[in-house]
């Protein structure tokens, strides 16, 4: 696992955008997983689905980003990455980032802003920096 | 859709509840003797385990990347010592291990120790011979770089966890995979995840009390 970029102590929701290639509107997820079916990922059409993204919004700050990118050509799914525990007696679940399954890898973004690749094909898979310099 | 667990005590149970020391609720893994393990029925025969299963609410696909590792205590504190402490303690355990009976009989097991296959035999569960395969695990001993200690560094499901409740009765999943749970209604990769934990203590161990952590599950779901 190659480790892309980090932007420690700072903390990072997720969302998920899919550009088209026929001009459709693009669909975006929400800033937290979706509560109804129709708002998955995994249910959006994937006709000419161009490209697959992932936005960040910095939870206090509030500031917007994009984290990382792939082509729509062999995308495969969206996945929140989460951990379950009971704290003082209640069961909580933590969502702590989100990753893109692809053909030719998986990208993932963490809460705390690292990204990691599980690197296979560099064109296809892409992390995005904050002034949009691409690996 | 948000996917949340259930850890259970029994295949059908709610999350696991038992009163711990300083007013949270968990898991209760009881007393445990120097030289010996909990839960404990019978020493000789290697009997006395706790089940844990692990479900969930997913309706669309499987989850992926089950894996579990043990942090320090997020509830009320309510051990011998503190949470910091007791993790170290345990980690501690678990990296000295160098028990080589999964009765203890040599009385040089310590730590929290997982068997991750809930057909396992009484004659085999916890044996040391398991940790090859990956069915045992020991949190805080090195598994080439893995020590169960963090989330970057948690234990695989291992496969032979997987079940498959049928409304009356447990059965082997058909074609399970590594890390994988499916929803309620899947025979192949099974519905949960059924894994056996001890706690052991070797028998020169010197500090006593309540020993508090926690055990987290992590995992992947669709968006």
């Amino acid at each position: 696992m190659e480790k892309l970029a980090t932007d420690a102590g700072n903390r990072w929701l997720f969302r998920w955008i899919f550009h088209y290639a026929d001009h459709k509107p693009a669909k975006v997820g929400g800033w937290h997983p979706a509560a109804r079916l129709e708002d998955m990922a995994t249910v959006q059409s994937r006709d000419a689905l161009a490209l697959v993204m992932i936005e960040g919004k910095h939870f206090t700050s509030k500031e917007q980003r994009y984290f990382a990118e792939a082509t729509g050509e062999d995308f495969i799914n969206i996945q929140h990455l989460a951990i379950h525990f009971q704290s003082a007696g209640l069961v909580r679940t933590h969502v702590y980032g989100m990753r893109i399954i692809h053909r030719h890898g998986i990208i993932s973004c963490f809460e705390n802003g690292e990204v990691l690749r599980d690197d296979r094909h560099y064109t296809q898979l892409n992390i995005i920096m904050p002034e949009s310099t691409r690996f | 859709m948000a996917v949340v667990l259930t850890i259970s005590e029994t295949v059908t149970g709610s999350n696991v509840s038992d009163s711990l020391a300083g007013g949270s609720v968990g898991l209760d893994f009881g007393q445990v003797t120097n030289g010996q393990f909990a839960p404990l029925i019978s020493q000789a025969a290697n009997t006395g385990h706790q089940d844990i299963f692990i479900r969930h609410d997913a309706v669309v696909d499987p989850i992926t990347d089950v894996k579990f590792y043990i942090s320090q205590f997020s509830g009320t504190y309510g051990g011998a010592n503190s949470a910091a402490a007791d993790f170290t303690t345990l980690s501690n355990y678990g990296a000295a291990d160098a028990g080589a009976n999964a009765n203890n009989a040599d009385g040089l097991s310590r730590g929290l120790h997982i068997d991750m296959d809930w057909q396992v035999s009484t004659a085999n569960q916890f044996s040391y011979s398991r940790e090859a395969t990956g069915q045992k695990r020991i949190f805080g001993k090195d598994y080439t770089g893995k020590d169960g200690l963090s989330l970057a560094n948690a234990f695989d499901m291992h496969v032979d966890a997987a079940s498959y409740w049928n409304g009356s009765s447990e059965v082997d999943a058909t074609t399970p995979v590594t890390g994988q749970i499916g929803k309620s209604s899947d025979t192949v990769l099974g519905n949960r995840g059924h894994i056996r934990a001890r706690t052991y203590l070797h028998t020169a161990a010197v500090d006593g009390g309540i020993l508090q952590f926690d055990v987290v599950a992590s995992y992947a779901y669709t968006a």
